[in-house]
Order: C-alpha cells, then sequence, then structure tokens
C-alpha cells in the first residue's frame, strides 16, 4: 500500500527532510538543465543513493516499471504528438497520426529530465516511512490541523480498500457484475453509496476519539526530528550542485535540444 | 524563457490565492473546520486516492481516453465531498490534500506539482465565493466539476508540460484532452448529483 521498506541504510538514517530537500533540489535541476548530457548526469546522480539502498526485489521491480512505462510513454506520446518541424515520418497509423523520429528522440530527452524527479522522489518515500514525512512536513511548517488530516487519511486508506473488496465481494453474491466499461460504471455507483456511509461512520468514530482525548491544534508531537552530522553534510552537498547546476544554467550550457526552444 | 513563464503563473497563482481569500473575508464565507470535518476530508482524500485505481486499467491506457475515465470517479467523491462538508477551503484541502497523499504514497514529494493542485482548487473555491458555498443545483455543481477539468487539464498541457516537463504536444491533441477531461467531469458531476441526497440521508441517519 505505501512504498516504504524497512532496511538499515545510511540512506533510511537521513532526516526524512535532508531527503525532501534532495527531491526539491532534483526537481529544480531537472527543470532549469536543459543538455542531455547534463541531464544524463542528473539522472546517474539519482541513482547513487540507490545502489547504497539496495532495494529488495519487488521494490526494485516496480520501480522498473516505473521508469519503462516512463520512458516509453513518453517517447511513444512525443513520438505520436509531438508538434514542431521537422518531422521524420516512421510510421503512419492514421492520416495525420504518424510515428515521427525527432518525437521519439526528443521524448527520450525529456523522460532523463522525468525520470531524474521520479528517481529522486521515489527515494523520499521508499526509504522513509508515511508517519515520519508527515512529522517533517509539521516541522517545515506545515498547518498541524493538515498534517492531522494527512495521518488520518493514512489510517483510512487500508481500511477503506478492505471495506471496499468486502462490499464489491457482498454485490458480486448477489449477482451485480458483469464487464465492460458501463458495467464498471454501474458496480462504481452500487458501491460508492454503501463505502462512503459506512466510512463516514468509521470518521465520526475516529473523530469523537479525537475530540474526547482534548486534540488540539497545539499538540507537541511525541517524536523530534534532529540533523545529525551525516544530514549536514548531505545539506551542503545538495547546496553545492544546486549552486553548480544554476551556474550551469544560467551559463547557457546546452541552449537547446531538438532546436526548438 | 518558458521556465520563467511557470514561475509567472505560480505568481499570479499567489495573486490570485491573495484576490479569492480577500472576497472570502469579505463575504464572511471562512469558518474553522471541526475535528469531525476534518476527519472526513482525510476520508475523502483517500477515496478519491483510492477511486481512481481501478480504472487503470483498459480503455484508461489509451491516449485521451485516460482524461474521460480518471475524471468520473475523481469528480463524483470530489463534489460528494463538497456536498458533504460546505466550507471554504474544502476544496483546497480535498484536491491539494490528495495530490500530496498521493505524493507521500508512492510518486515522491515534489513541489513543482503543488501550484497544479492550488490552481485547480483555486478555481473552485473562486466559483463557490460566487455562487454563494452552496452546490446544490445541478448547473452549480456542473459548473464547479466543468470548471475543475477546464483548469486541470489545462494547466496540465498548456502551461505544466511545456514550460516545466518541455513536453510539447500537437494543438488537437491538447485540445482532444483537455475537451474529454470536461466531458468526463460533467459525467462524474451527473453521477455526484445521483448519489448526493442519498449519501447525505445515510449520513443523517448514521450515528457514530
Amino acid at each position: 500500500m505505501t512504498a516504504y521498506f524497512d532496511r538499515p541504510s545510511p540512506v533510511h538514517l537521513l532526516d526524512p527532510r535532508v531527503k525532501i530537500a534532495w527531491s526539491v533540489v532534483v526537481s529544480l535541476l531537472a527543470v532549469v538543465l536543459r543538455h542531455p548530457l547534463l541531464l544524463g548526469g542528473l539522472f546517474a546522480l539519482t541513482i547513487v543513493p540507490w545502489c547504497l539502498v539496495r532495494p529488495p526485489l519487488a521494490r526494485l521491480r516496480l520501480l522498473l516499471m516505473l521508469v519503462g512505462t516512463t520512458v516509453l510513454g513518453t517517447m511513444i506520446s512525443q513520438g505520436f504528438f509531438y508538434g514542431f518541424e521537422p518531422r521524420t515520418e516512421l510510421l503512419t497509423l492514421l492520416p495525420g497520426l504518424s510515428l515521427c523520429r525527432e518525437g521519439v528522440v526528443y521524448g527520450a530527452i525529456v523522460s532523463l529530465r522525468l525520470l531524474s524527479v521520479l528517481a529522486a522522489g521515489a527515494l523520499v518515500v521508499f526509504t522513509t516511512h508515511a508517519s515520519d514525512l508527515i512529522l517533517a512536513l509539521t516541522k517545515l511548517r506545515v498547518p498541524h490541523s493538515f498534517a492531522f488530516m494527512l495521518t488520518l487519511a493514512l489510517r483510512f486508506l487500508p481500511e477503506t480498500i478492505e471495506q471496499g473488496k468486502r462490499i464489491l465481494a457482498a454485490q458480486r453474491l448477489r449477482g451485480a457484475g458483469g464487464k465492460g466499461l458501463l458495467s464498471a460504471f454501474r458496480r462504481f455507483r452500487l458501491l460508492v453509496v454503501p463505502l462512503l456511509a459506512v466510512s463516514l461512520r468509521s470518521a465520526r468514530q475516529v473523530a469523537l476519539a479525537a475530540e474526547v482525548r482534548a486534540y488540539s491544534s497545539n499538540r507537541v508531537p511525541s517524536r523530534d526530528l534532529r540533523f545529525a552530522i551525516a544530514d549536514w553534510a548531505v545539506m551542503a552537498g545538495l547546496i553545492l550542485l544546486t549552486a553548480i547546476g544554476l551556474t550551469a544554467a544560467v551559463l547557457g550550457h546546452g541552449a537547446a535540444t531538438a532546436g526548438i526552444q | 524563457m518558458l521556465f520563467w513563464l511557470y514561475v509567472g503563473s505560480v505568481l499570479g497563482l499567489l495573486a490570485a490565492i491573495g484576490g479569492v481569500i480577500a472576497a472570502g473575508v469579505r463575504r464572511r464565507a471562512f469558518q474553522r473546520l471541526t475535528t469531525l470535518e476534518l476527519a472526513t476530508a482525510a476520508l475523502l482524500i483517500c477515496l478519491l486516492h483510492v477511486a481512481v485505481v481501478p480504472w487503470q486499467i483498459g480503455l484508461a491506457k489509451v491516449p485521451g481516453l485516460d482524461a474521460l475515465v480518471f475524471s468520473i470517479p475523481y469528480t463524483a467523491i470530489f463534489l460528494l465531498g463538497l456536498r458533504l462538508v460546505p466550507k471554504a477551503g474544502m476544496a483546497t484541502l480535498l484536491i491539494f490534500g490528495q495530490g500530496l497523499f498521493g505524493q507521500l504514497l508512492g510518486r515522491g514529494i515534489n513541489p513543482a506539482w503543488w501550484p497544479y493542485y492550488l490552481w485547480c482548487a483555486l478555481a473552485v473555491e473562486a466559483f463557490l465565493v460566487v455562487v454563494g458555498g452552496q452546490l446544490r443545483s445541478l448547473p452549480t455543481m456542473l459548473g464547479a466539476g466543468v470548471l475543475r477539468g477546464l483548469i486541470a487539464y489545462s494547466y496540465m498541457y498548456l502551461i505544466l508540460a511545456p514550460f516545466l516537463w518541455r513536453q510539447f504536444y500537437a494543438w488537437w491533441y491538447v485540445g482532444l484532452k483537455i475537451s474529454m477531461g470536461m466531458i468526463g467531469c460533467a459525467i462524474g458531476t451527473v453521477l455526484a448529483w445521483r448519489l448526493a441526497p442519498v449519501i447525505e440521508k445515510a449520513t443523517r441517519h448514521s450515528s457514530p
């Protein structure tokens, strides 16, 4: 349900705020850098912490599937719907709808940008428990009531999925079913009313329990986050990386890709 | 240059947020959310996250049609949420909350997406301020639902994709995506309009 996996790696031990900063820095650089080589370098850099983490095979498979679909999807969509000239047609599906070489190449370059962001973002959620991320967001001045709501949403997720499965199974036993899009929407309509009714009752219980325990937005979290030496070192590295990346962007390295900017 | 256009859209967003907050304060639209309303919002965020999961196969993989297929359940749950907790700020909590929740669970924290969520939320909030904060009739619900679809897909394909990720699409494809998204939102709205009275009744008569 969540992407997190537990492992005693140096990346797991880092403060969640440092990992969020890593994701932000990579997102920023992915946007400002334009040359394919620089984007390739950025992507290679995002792979380094993954080598330290050594994710389990199932997670790695999931990650590779995400990478594969991102690259393929971007190359195909840019190949077909690329709106610039010149266009060298490779395959024509319909009149006016053809796969062009420039679009495929451009899609591959854009994929590097998307993959860097994906690899950095996935590292955060794969190596940090969701509750720690919410704690980090609270420390980063996200309003407490908002963080409380996200924590509750995390708590509701398994329960909601379980309830949904139970309702669907009960309806299937009563003969509701069928295949195709129309029947899928009919099932959705049949599912949503009981699911919402049951889930809202559960939300009421949770809210009541919170009120009874004197929940207030001024509460002090039971755990705290503190920067260790490794966190400071990584933060310094990130500042340096941002400075180098921004300088490269300002100096105009890699002014254009595919001649369209 | 393209990046700065994106930055301009973010600055425009901040100005628009200020405008909507000012209009809301003038109309006394802001009320504090109770713990029950926060819990309901949390549940709705969770449902918004789950609602699109069963549709991630089949027709949703066809470029163009995906916008239609994903918009229907999302809009239905979103508008049901606004009917259940009709307060200023609820649309922002649901849209931004669901976006951040999805990022926390799997996509990874990425602030570059946050303006996208906020633009969608802001459009609905502004619409709610204009119509008086209530979504009781089908035309007002359609207005909110279709407006969210228009803003979401326009921002995605006209600003976010070209200016931030530098993905360029043919105009006809962008038009197709936006139209499909809006049609999906309209269908989702009709679904929410039909289901809302039943759910409101079920909620009124249920005890904790």
